[in-house]
């Protein structure tokens, strides 16, 4: 599968609609049809299955969070090689676990886990822009539209669960770059990523907000329920819409939007049953409930984005990326980050503990990082301007050796100065860990074989467990 | 390509010295003069010549290769084609030509790309990054040079044209060695002429009337001359402007809301869209249209309605996303002047000037002093964009343009209604007074109880303000007026706007201009008007160029210049340069006409080519970039929904008066209006005259991708998601829709119900296996739903055909 051609792609969606249809059948099931979303094996045995990304858009600072810089601290006030004054981080850096990495204390329940994390202090990329930046850190380009991370991922790999959209994106912004750092691109369309949109730790979540807002629904998504027919009806109902579908592609040819309609059709028949199950987190114990922070104000928001993460990785989901932000603190950074770690610290411990517990943790693979980092001087007196030329992201389960720091940068923060890591780079190790190797995982369009890293990235091997 | 490139925010980092360094003196003394000697001559820039499509001056290059393949792959000396040539392993492919290179040399290079074919060439290669800005130079780029009258291409199949447009076209495919498809089918053609200019698909009577008379004409001018009269036709139709007009909010960012940190509700806006419809459906020249739109408020205008509808066009310059949460005035005003920047030159002349807010830019020959050149002009511009202080921090008056001929939005009201409207904001005014005061002296109130009496003041201030004093409905419009006096500008340091650096003349892009003719000679007056003479002149290279590139844009689905908005360096460039050039200047020719622009281009054999797939076409042009069919492409999401609503029978085609958010009042979003309000606002209407609050837009229209008005929008995406499938299957509105439509099928009382619901839907008879297919859904559908004992089973089994033929593929496909 994996050298698919457009054309044999293509026929393996949806010939068998034109096929029945003239054979005259009238039912189809879902299962005898073969989708290109199908489960197929890696170029290579590898431990991730699956990833749950934490997407912290905005570009948090790295100077505050887990890259300890003593010499800010010892010139905080001085000017800095670009004049503006060296701003050392508010919050105090400990050591942690085992492995002793330095977490600053905006991170006490997360500093727990240190001895799963490996952080990718070295990060750098091609723009301080917002968009620009997070469009390149989910497609490897910002100038040109590309597929995104999971869009590849899926084509890679294919998804697991034939109920659910096998890559999932939860409150993803609707700005800097919008559907583009889900979408397929030019991959075919059942590769595009789904949107989901739960209530946003941004704001508050009792009933009264969330009706105020009125942007959330409790399934994620609208019209997940047919109360006008029964599954049976339906499902005739649906099958003449595919047969139709079918006869359109029989009839003019191949087509991406006819093929893009049939597997969205599929999909969504299914999600009907699936959706509800997997939004209800009422069978949850309130022990898992407290685990992700789920019911206390701060934490809510996100503890249910996390916790549903692991329900996705459960059913199969492939790609699971979760949305927080803003971290673009340019003023306020003292409110700005205690709010945005508050929301996320204890989720996201609460995430890596049921995922280690549920023996989950070893196939998934847990990311977190947003499109840049800060500056080391100050803004604004209280806020750090973008750095796209150092910053950390970092990772844990699936694969990745826990409790290690790779790669540095220079002695305020500024830059990475060794074992530096480019989106590239970046990319070719999740796609490795993923069992694909990123130099095969092409898809041709405009002519040539094209793939997420380009012409670059190297595989960050010194991480591998 | 790992090119690093600053932009906004940090420059001046430079790399330091690092490991690399062996590396790159390793290139600099072994590699590099063996490349200048032995290959430049034909693989450079320096030479102007890429032989094999292969240049080896920058590391981008070498690694991207030419036609056969990337030339170094580093680490991989077997994969690598430059080690493969130089060791002339394989006969056809032998370099350098004139003689094998030592061996020494030849183990150079594979040491070299064992080491990862390092090459500090690398950080100035791929897009060229502009150091210091050379306007002269900059105006060689050809989106700056006139557009020019070229000869049209001699072509080897010379009765295949019908027009010189596809005389331009032709020439490109047989350079490519594509063929052209057929012609569509007349249904086909009446039905894309319909979706295409008006975004409603025909009634079966038009398909059935103009292919009638389509099939009669016998030879291909008189068959063009009755696609001449249906295009007439449609370009006559109020319904042109609705579709069109829309494509133009689009780049014009219209919406209805401030978007940004605290969505408030711009209740005026409306006005603003109405006029762009209406002056696409008058035909107003563009050039008249850009007038309007920038410097409407300063044109001589004989009648007072005329002086309004000038005003209210300003609202181009208004209606951009704000931060009106911003504390600071000067950054909000800054922020706000930089919105307009942007949208200005993106739409008008698909140039990112606002890239150059912080440094020069970085690409294009835009130097920093032109930003604050332009800033100065719209710095000297006052924003009329509304809102109420209670709501938003930065808030100012609407232009109040009653008694001037504007539609006027309800009905007069009485003495004592307005006294008592009065009574009521004074009432609610005081109540806020008073929970305020309580609240300061330490009396424990709900915020509830506060927020809701903020409510009730901003909503009974709203239906106050409504009325003049003799209770006459106001007429407020969102616009633009010139200050009393021009505001001096300073560039700002890093986009700053507390940091000044020199003080810059009010003035246009240099590189767009005349040598010498960028600065305003201004004695008084914001500069907008020369602004707009300048934009809307036909000595300027990109305005007429970027318009007629829109028109192809909606027609084919895909530009010339792909990147509509950018026609800068970083953007796409031209696929027929000669035919941008010659079709910017028919444009100018009729006097800027839209209308006569669209009406020339669906006049082509090009254009009425059918969608069919091409296997040998195919393979050499996926992306269909020379025209050799008409790429099938889905309809937008304003077309889908009113084709639904037309073919249903619900369509309203009648335009409501003013917005439908009048029903919510003002305020912000959130705050004192809600989501589920605006979201509960459903009408029979087309989709242009829908709600377009910035973040809320109508569900259906957000599945489809209409854009959230954030940014210029040229080019929308097509994404396809389960949601629009749940969506289809399960929302109420596509239900009653098919329900409407089931009862039309039923009404003709026709002896095939199916048939009659194909023609109605997609506007041909169903396809034999479609009549197969149909028969046995119509068996299985009955006798399911006979065993769950429902009622009705007739009508229920065709709601669900009729449903189905909504969904399907086929009714959002334009072909």
């Amino acid at each position: 599968m994996m050298n698919l051609t457009r054309r044999q792609a293509l026929k393996s969606a949806s010939a068998g609609f034109g096929y029945l249809a003239f054979s005259g059948l009238a039912t189809l099931h879902a299962e005898e049809k073969k989708s290109l979303l199908a489960p197929h094996a890696p170029h290579f045995p590898a431990k991730a299955k699956r990833v749950i990304f934490l997407c912290m858009r905005g570009g948090p600072s790295h100077l505050d969070t887990f890259d300890y810089k003593p010499q800010l601290k010892k010139d905080d006030g001085k000017a800095s090689k670009y004049g503006a004054k060296l701003f050392t981080s508010p919050w105090a850096f400990k050591q942690r676990g085992n492995s002793g990495l330095w977490i600053s204390d905006l991170y006490p329940e997360l500093s727990k886990h240190a001895d799963e994390l490996c952080l990718l202090r070295g990060m750098h990329c091609d723009q301080p822009n917002h968009a620009q930046a997070f469009v390149q850190m989910h497609t490897g380009n910002f100038q040109f539209v590309r597929p995104s991370l999971g869009a590849w991922t899926l084509y890679g790999l294919g998804t697991l669960s034939d109920s659910l959209p096998g890559f999932i994106s939860i409150n993803p912004p609707t700005s800097v770059g919008g559907a583009q750092n889900y979408g397929s691109a030019f991959l075919p369309a059942a590769f595009q990523g789904t949107r989901f949109n739960i209530a946003d730790s941004s704001a508050r979540n009792r009933p009264v907000d969330r009706m105020r807002r009125g942007e959330t629904n409790p399934l994620g998504v609208n019209h997940v329920r047919n109360d006008q027919l029964s599954p049976n009806l339906q499902r005739l109902e649906l099958d003449l819409i595919q047969q139709m579908n079918g006869e359109a592609i029989y009839r003019n040819g191949p087509s991406p939007l006819v093929d893009g309609a049939i597997e969205s059709f599929e999909l969504a028949f299914r999600m009907q049953d699936a959706v509800p199950k997997l939004m209800d987190l009422s069978k949850e114990t309130k022990e898992t409930l407290d685990l992700y922070g789920i019911g206390s104000e701060l934490t809510d928001g996100f503890g249910r984005q996390c916790l549903l993460a692991r329900r996705f990785a459960e059913a199969g989901v492939r790609f699971i990326e979760l949305g927080h932000g803003t971290w673009d603190q340019h003023n306020n950074l003292n409110d700005g980050m205690t709010k945005n770690a508050g929301n996320t610290d204890k989720p996201i411990a609460g995430l890596l503990a049921d995922l280690k517990r549920r023996d989950l943790l070893k196939d998934t693979l847990v990311i977190w990082g947003g499109e840049f980092g800060r500056t080391p001087h100050s803004d604004n007196g209280d806020g750090r301007d973008h750095n796209h030329r150092g910053y950390t992201i970092w990772m844990a389960g699936g694969g990745v050796k826990g409790g290690v720091s790779h790669g540095s940068t220079d002695e305020y923060g500024y830059e990475a100065i060794a074992g530096k890591v480019h989106i590239h780079d970046w990319h070719a190790t999740i796609l490795h860990l993923l069992g694909l190797d990123h130099e095969k995982l092409t898809y041709r369009h405009a002519g040539r074989a094209m793939r997420l890293t380009d012409v670059g990235g190297t595989v960050v091997r010194d991480i591998l467990a | 390509m790992r090119f690093l490139i600053a932009c906004c925010g940090l420059l001046g980092l430079l790399s330091p010295a690092s490991a690399q360094q062996t590396g790159d003196a390793f290139f600099e003394s072994k590699i590099r003069p063996v490349l200048v000697k032995h290959c430049y001559g034909c693989h450079s820039d320096e030479s102007k010549k890429a032989k094999g499509g292969l240049k080896v001056d920058t590391r981008a290059t070498l690694l991207k290769g030419g036609d056969s393949g990337a030339a170094v792959m580093p680490k991989a000396v077997e994969k690598s084609l430059l080690y493969k040539a130089i060791v002339y392993q394989d006969k056809s492919m032998q370099m350098p030509p004139d003689g094998k290179l030592p061996d020494s040399v030849i183990a150079d290079f594979k040491k070299w790309i064992e080491m990862g074919a390092p090459d500090p060439r690398g950080a100035k290669s791929g897009v060229p990054v502009q150091v210091k800005i050379d306007i002269a130079k900059g105006r060689e780029y050809w989106a700056y040079r006139a557009p020019t009258k070229l000869a049209v291409p001699a072509v080897r199949e010379a009765n295949w044209s019908l027009t010189d447009i596809d005389r331009f076209i032709l020439a490109g495919l047989e350079q490519n060695k594509l063929k052209p498809v057929r012609d569509a089918d007349a249904r086909t053609l009446v039905r894309r002429l319909h979706l295409t200019l008006v975004g409603l698909p025909p009634t079966p009577e038009a398909i059935e009337l103009w292919s009638a008379r389509l099939a009669t004409a016998t030879t291909p001018k008189a068959k063009q001359e009755v696609v001449g009269k249906l295009v007439d036709e449609l370009l006559a139709s109020p319904r042109f402007g609705e579709h069109w007009g829309r494509h133009w909010m689009d780049v014009a960012r219209f919406g209805e809301s401030t978007g940004g940190d605290a969505n408030n509700v711009t209740p005026h806006a409306w006005r603003y869209r109405d006029y762009v419809i209406d002056s696409f459906n008058a035909d107003t020249p563009y050039d008249r249209f850009i007038f309007e739109q920038l410097a409407g408020d300063l044109l001589p205008a004989e009648k007072p309605k005329e002086f309004a509808t000038n005003i209210v066009a300003t609202g181009f310059l208004a209606t951009g996303v704000k931060l009106v949460a911003e504390e600071e005035g000067r950054r909000f005003f800054a922020d706000m002047v930089d919105e307009q920047i942007d949208t200005t030159t993106r739409v008008f002349l698909g140039t990112t000037v606002a890239c150059a807010r912080c440094h020069d830019h970085k690409f294009d020959p835009i130097p920093q002093t032109d930003y604050y050149a332009m800033a100065g002009i719209f710095r000297s511009t006052e924003t009329h964009f509304g809102l109420m202080k209670a709501q938003a921090r930065q808030a100012n008056p609407l232009i109040d343009l009653t008694g001037m001929g504007l539609p006027v939005v309800g009905k007069p009201i009485t003495k004592e209604q307005l006294a008592k409207l009065k009574d009521e904001r004074d009432k609610a005014a005081a109540l806020v007074d008073d929970i305020f005061r309580r609240r300061r002296a330490g009396e424990q109130i709900a915020q509830s109880v506060w927020l809701r009496s903020r409510t009730d003041r901003d909503r009974t201030q709203f239906a106050y303000q409504q009325y003049d004093e003799q209770g006459n409905p106001r007429v407020f419009a969102m616009g633009v007026q010139d200050r009393e006096l021009p505001v001096e500008t300073w560039l700002n340091v890093r986009g700053e706007p507390d940091k000044f650096g020199p003080k810059v003349p009010r003035g246009f892009v240099q590189v767009v201009a005349k040598p010498g003719k960028h600065a305003l000679p201004l004695t008084k007056g914001s500069g907008r008007l020369e602004l707009a003479k300048w934009i809307a002149s036909p000595e300027n290279p990109l305005t007429a160029r970027v318009m007629a590139n829109r028109v192809w844009h909606h027609l084919f689905g895909s530009g010339l210049v792909r990147s509509v908005d950018d026609f800068g360096i970083t953007g796409e460039q031209p696929t027929h340069p000669e035919l941008l050039d010659y079709l910017a200047l028919r444009f100018v020719e009729h006097k800027w006409s839209v209308k006569a622009l669209i009406r020339e281009i669906v006049l082509t054999r090009t254009w009425q080519l059918a969608g069919d797939h091409d296997e040998a076409n195919f393979a050499t042009d996926p992306d269909n970039r020379f025209l050799w069919r008409m790429k099938p492409r889905r309809l937008t999401a304003e077309a889908i929904r009113d084709s639904m609503l037309l073919v249903s029978g619900h369509l309203d085609e009648k335009r409501p008066l003013g917005t439908f958010l009048v029903s919510v009042g003002e305020g912000t979003i959130g705050r004192s209006v809600f989501e589920p309000e605006i979201r509960k606002i459903e009408a029979d209407c087309r989709s242009v005259y829908l709600p377009r609050v910035r973040n809320v837009l109508p569900e259906m229209l957000d599945l489809f991708d209409a854009p959230d008005a954030s940014l210029v929008m040229g080019v929308r995406e097509t994404t396809t998601s389960p949601l629009q499938g749940l969506y289809l299957m399960n929302s109420p509105f596509v239900r009653r829709q098919a329900e409407g439509l089931a009862l039309r099928v039923q009404a003709a009382k026709s002896k095939d119900p199916i048939i009659t619901a194909h023609l109605l839907a997609y506007g041909r008879p169903p396809t034999d296996q479609q009549r197969a297919i149909a028969k046995d859904f119509m068996a299985s559908f009955k006798m399911a739903a006979t065993s769950e004992k429902l009622a009705d089973i007739d009508r229920r089994s065709l709601q669900a055909y009729c449903h189905a033929l909504l969904c399907s593929a086929e009714f959002r496909i334009l072909n």
